[in-house]
């Protein structure tokens, strides 16, 4: 089914709508549920709300990329239970070490003048991925977005892993540059 | 409480639907080396199975026009012009003659590269031996099924003159066919091939094979030195005397014929003069320019050297040890290699007589074009 169709159903308020959701992206969400809880009862359970988070957001919103659109719910979801599944000592896989990497991005807070609202923060790190070479920019997003291990970046794009590990060291070095640049603490 | 970096990950699942859609549905070509991995690793087999049919093609009666002529059943696919230019081939001996008559007609080796392994497989009769003369078929194919099964590898020496070989460097092509379909066609340029450059440095890295460095590097390195006072010894290409640039030259031979990047053959061809190695002492600077930066290159210090020639003159060009003499064992948790792939510090072990000599410490840093051998040094206990 198209997905101008399945946001149809959703407008329609019809239930087939998460059916269809779960036919066409189900695996897709599941995957990237996966990656950040490392549990497959957990993941279940991400995905099923998601679909009720899609059912709560459409109507009013349209989205123009309806795959991303209901990946973005489940990674938020995710992240807070695992959050929650932390404090159990639970958890694990790519995600704290992705978090480690991320340390890296992290200015200086003496060097900034304040903490900045997460939409503006939103804004600069969307105009910095715009700024990267397409295909560092989307390493970038398969490590701190997807939380893909560095292995599986390689055999995505055909690179070495180490030229993965580079590539994310990199951009790591510009995205602390930029930030700072820009004045922003986190 | 959120921390920095739970911050940032969660702001990053907020970057634009478009440029998440581009990370997951996005596919990007493999780079040109990568794509061509596969085949240069089937090029350095096929290379070491030069090395074994040199012998006997150089047996081939040079005047014979069916000398230059491709096999029959490659003629209606390549269209390559006859090796007319071809030059004269040392004269075969009657030993040479009874080894060939022991030449099995097949060989095959096995070769594992890039998670798929591939057959390769030269095929080749002393009656095509004989016609060919420095043109041999093979066949590539691998174990899944899927790449290039069945492929028919043409290779071929292409060299023109002495002259041609030290001006443009090497000569030899190797065509992949899959029946009249051609696949590619690789020139294969072996002295001024880089012995590593830093992408195959990082892909061993990568893949967990960093023995093989030392195997293919380190190695010969400290063979080369074996038997005099000391080992190599420099933290800068300016410490090293004539004598040691002139081993180290040595040395790189070795290592590129290990790596499949010259033959005996090639060296033979290009300096011996029936009797000895005449090595212009050009030759010997271009080859040393390859790995070292900075050297001071004084060549009339040398023994050998003659001044009417400009040359140095050697008995032989191959370091004749036992395996067992000297060999370096790679520490790899004591070895790294930079963020940028650039720089490689091994550390490992150098035995001599089977006795721990040692513990050794190589720098190498990685150019687009090669590598630099930056400094050789034992570590203090």
């Amino acid at each position: 089914m198209e997905d101008s169709a399945i946001i149809d159903l959703y407008w329609a308020r019809e239930e087939r709508a998460l059916a269809e959701s779960d036919a066409k992206y189900g695996s897709y969400c599941r995957t990237v549920a996966y990656n950040i809880l490392r549990s497959r009862e957990d993941t279940e359970e991400c995905v099923n709300d998601t679909w009720l988070r899609a059912w709560n957001a459409m109507p009013p919103q349209r989205p123009g990329i309806l795959s991303s659109f209901l990946a973005k719910i489940t990674r938020n979801l995710s992240l807070d239970r695992y959050k929650a599944g932390r404090a159990d000592k639970r958890g694990g896989g790519q995600l704290p070490l992705a978090l480690d990497e991320l340390g890296d991005c992290i200015p200086d807070s003496r060097n900034v003048e304040d903490v900045v609202e997460l939409k503006e923060l939103s804004r600069v790190l969307d105009r910095f991925l715009r700024s990267l070479p397409e295909k560092e920019a989307c390493v970038f997003l398969r490590r701190y977005w997807f939380v893909d291990s560095t292995k599986e970046i390689a055999l995505r794009y055909g690179m070495a892993e180490g030229s993965v590990k580079s590539t994310l060291y990199r951009t790591r070095g510009k995205l602390r540059a930029c930030l700072e640049k820009e004045g922003i603490a986190l | 409480m959120e921390t920095g970096k739970e911050r940032l990950f969660r702001v990053i699942g907020d970057v634009g639907s478009d440029l998440v859609d581009t990370a997951e549905n996005k596919v990007f070509p493999r780079s040109a080396g990568r794509r061509l991995l596969p085949a240069a690793a089937c090029l350095a087999v096929l290379v070491g199975l030069t090395c074994l049919a040199l012998p006997y093609l150089q047996q081939a009666p040079q005047q014979e026009p069916a000398a230059t002529e491709a096999p029959p059943s490659l003629e209606q696919t390549t269209e390559l012009p006859a090796d007319e230019t071809q030059p004269p081939l040392p004269e075969a001996d009657q030993d040479r003659k009874q080894q060939n008559a022991a030449v099995p007609a097949q060989s095959k080796e096995q070769l594992v590269f890039w998670d798929t392994i591939y057959y390769v497989e030269a095929v080749y009769t002393p009656e095509q031996m004989e016609q060919a003369a420095g043109e041999y078929l093979g066949t590539v194919q691998a174990a899944d099924d899927e790449t290039l099964v069945g492929a028919l590898v043409y290779m071929r020496l292409a060299s023109a003159t002495r002259a041609d070989i030290k001006e443009r460097e090497v000569p030899l092509e190797i065509f992949v066919q899959d029946g009249a379909q051609y696949l590619y066609c690789l020139t294969y340029y072996a002295p001024s091939g880089p012995i590593l450059d830093y992408r195959t440095a990082a892909d061993l890295w990568s893949l967990g094979e960093p023995d093989y460095l030392a195997s293919a590097l380190l190695t010969p390195l400290e063979q080369c030195f074996y038997g005099g006072e000391t080992p190599l010894e420099y933290r800068g290409a300016g410490e090293l005397t004539p004598e040691q640039l002139l081993r180290l030259f040595l040395a790189t031979l070795q290592a590129e014929r290990l790596l499949g990047q010259r033959t005996d053959d090639l060296d033979r061809y290009l300096w011996y003069d029936g009797s000895e190695y005449v090595v212009p002492t050009a030759d010997i600077q271009r080859q040393l320019n390859r790995y070292l930066d900075g050297y001071d290159w004084r060549p009339e210090e040398l023994p050998g050297y003659r001044a009417d020639l400009e040359a140095v003159v050697l008995e032989q060009l191959t370091v004749d040890l036992t395996p067992e003499a000297v060999y370096v064992v790679l520490d790899p948790e004591s070895s790294a290699l930079d963020a940028e792939n650039r720089t490689l510090t091994l550390v490992g072990d150098r035995y001599q007589d089977v006795r721990l000599a040692g513990r050794r410490c190589y720098q190498l840093h990685f150019t687009d074009d090669g590598c630099i051998l930056e400094a050789v040094y034992t570590l203090k206990d």
